[in-house]
């Protein structure tokens, strides 16, 4: 089942740390401080995917479509939390709209890939659903802090500007829509950068698992474009519902700004 | 423009900033012509009255304008006739035409013709940014004449009363008395102006007001 990749051992994986050590150290001796965050960072990633990778393994073999979608369930709990985390002074009541945001264009797209496009039988079996969530819901994430960050930090830097479109008679939506437009900008780069620079300066992550692992290159290829057009797509709809729930928060129902409370 | 007897009427209001009472107008009842001043030092909640006669911030009481009261239609609605311009003026546009336009770019305006050049450029002569054109870029004005401009601006747009906070602030004395002109024919086509300050510097105000003790009451 793991195809052709040549197996890490305990003692590779040590190795590979030690470049991260030395990182580290450079940090630490030139005062950057940049080594307290790095080990710690270093150290929760081995953790948290060395667990998955137990996880996985146990999900793998049980194979109950329970299991399978309490898993993803918990992914968005967690997602949710990151995203929200990230963001500076948010109004309230954002976390079950954060929660849906992430959700709704995460669950549709990743079932989208893996029965429509790939055909995956039976729909949730978790060597393809998993994984592919995961994606999907991750780069979500990521693009939905920023552009939530980004929203309410541009919304404060420019109340006044807010607030006069407002006395002018401006709807809440569009006496905020040059801030959304800048937040749904910034949260949108790193997704297109990567699909235009695909291929040209980097070979993406899933591609090169494939690769490692013996798949077919142009088969690795088609597998990569399915998942970059679908994260794109995920990404684009989640960032549009965070302007949306993002704005909303920040209005009473009596259109009155309440953001700079 | 709908101008039949439009008067401005406030009763028993209380304006509301994170749910503590601000300040209260037992009542005030302006009509079409009238020019009110504020008098009050700052902090005496001048602004906050402001904000709550334009439906920017909550209210607790009654709220009128002709035969419509504020809640019933919607805030954006209210506030295209009550118009409040905040201190301080912020561009709205990248040069004085795209600034004087912004207004008419909103939904709330859709059924409004915008005013034409030549009425764009009277106005800002009568300001005394005439000699700037229309194509000036705003960022390059100075605060006093981004006040005169988002005045105008404002006046416009059109609205029925016009909520002033602090207009002749970072102001010289010949713009005070252009700004008069322009507020004094705004009143005679019969708007109704609430402006706020330190002392009232215009000869054609008519209402004087105060804030103490977190009222408004009249001032002889």
């Amino acid at each position: 089942m793991s195809g052709g990749a040549i197996p890490i051992s305990w003692v590779d994986m040590s190795l590979a740390s030690i470049f991260i050590l030395v990182s580290a150290a450079i940090s630490l001796f030139t005062g950057l401080g940049l080594h307290k965050s790095l080990i710690w960072a270093a150290l929760r990633g081995i953790l948290q995917l060395t667990m998955l990778g137990f996880a996985l393994r146990w999900i793998f073999s049980i194979s109950s479509p329970l299991t399978v979608l309490g898993f993803i369930t918990l992914m968005l709990f967690f997602a949710n939390h990151t995203m929200l985390s990230r963001v500076k002074h948010p109004p309230k009541g954002l976390y079950f709209r954060g929660l849906a945001a992430l959700a709704v264009p995460g669950v549709t797209v990743t079932f989208a890939v893996t029965t429509v496009v790939i055909g995956v039988e039976p729909a949730t079996d978790p060597r393809y659903l998993l994984p592919i969530a995961g994606m999907v819901i991750g780069n979500s994430m990521s693009a939905m802090s920023v552009v939530l960050d980004r929203l309410y930090s541009d919304m404060r830097a420019n109340s006044g500007r807010i607030a006069t479109l407002l006395a002018l008679g401006a709807k809440p939506r569009e006496a905020v829509w040059s801030e959304a437009q800048q937040a749904i900008r910034a949260g949108m780069i790193p997704t297109l950068n990567s699909m235009s620079a695909a291929g040209l300066v980097f070979i993406p992550g899933m591609m090169t698992g494939q690769i490692l692992s013996g798949t077919d290159p142009s088969l690795a290829a088609r597998y990569q474009v399915v998942i970059l057009l679908m994260i794109s797509a995920a990404t684009a709809l989640g960032s549009v519902l965070a302007i949306f729930i993002g704005y909303r928060r920040t209005f009473s129902s009596s259109e009155v700004f309440t953001l700079d409370r | 423009m709908e101008r039949v007897d439009l008067s401005f009427l406030v009763e028993g209001l209380t304006v509301l900033l994170n749910g503590r009472e601000m300040v209260r107008v037992t009542k005030l009842d302006l009509s079409p012509g009238d020019i009110a001043w504020i008098d009050a030092p700052s902090g005496a909640g001048k602004s906050t009255l402001l904000k709550g006669l334009a439906r920017l911030i909550d209210t607790k009481g009654s709220l009128s304008l002709g035969k419509v009261y504020a809640e019933s239609i919607p805030a954006h609605e209210w506030r295209r006739r009550v118009t409040l311009l905040p201190f301080p003026p912020v561009p709205l546009g990248e040069t004085i035409e795209a600034d004087l336009l912004s207004p008419y770019k909103l939904a709330v305006r859709k059924k409004f013709p915008p005013p034409s050049k030549e009425m764009m450029l009277s106005y800002i002569e009568s300001c005394g940014l005439g000699t700037y054109g229309l194509s000036r870029a705003t960022d390059r004005l100075s605060q006093g004449e981004l006040s005169r401009l988002a005045i105008v601006r404002t006046l416009l747009s059109k609205p029925q009363v016009l909520l002033l906070d602090e207009p002749t602030a970072n102001i010289d004395e010949a713009s005070r008395e252009l700004l008069e002109g322009l507020i004094s024919s705004f009143a005679e086509d019969g708007g109704v102006v609430i402006a706020t300050g330190h002392s009232a510097p215009w000869g054609s105000v008519n209402r004087r007001f105060e804030i103490t003790g977190g009222e408004l009451r009249g001032a002889t």
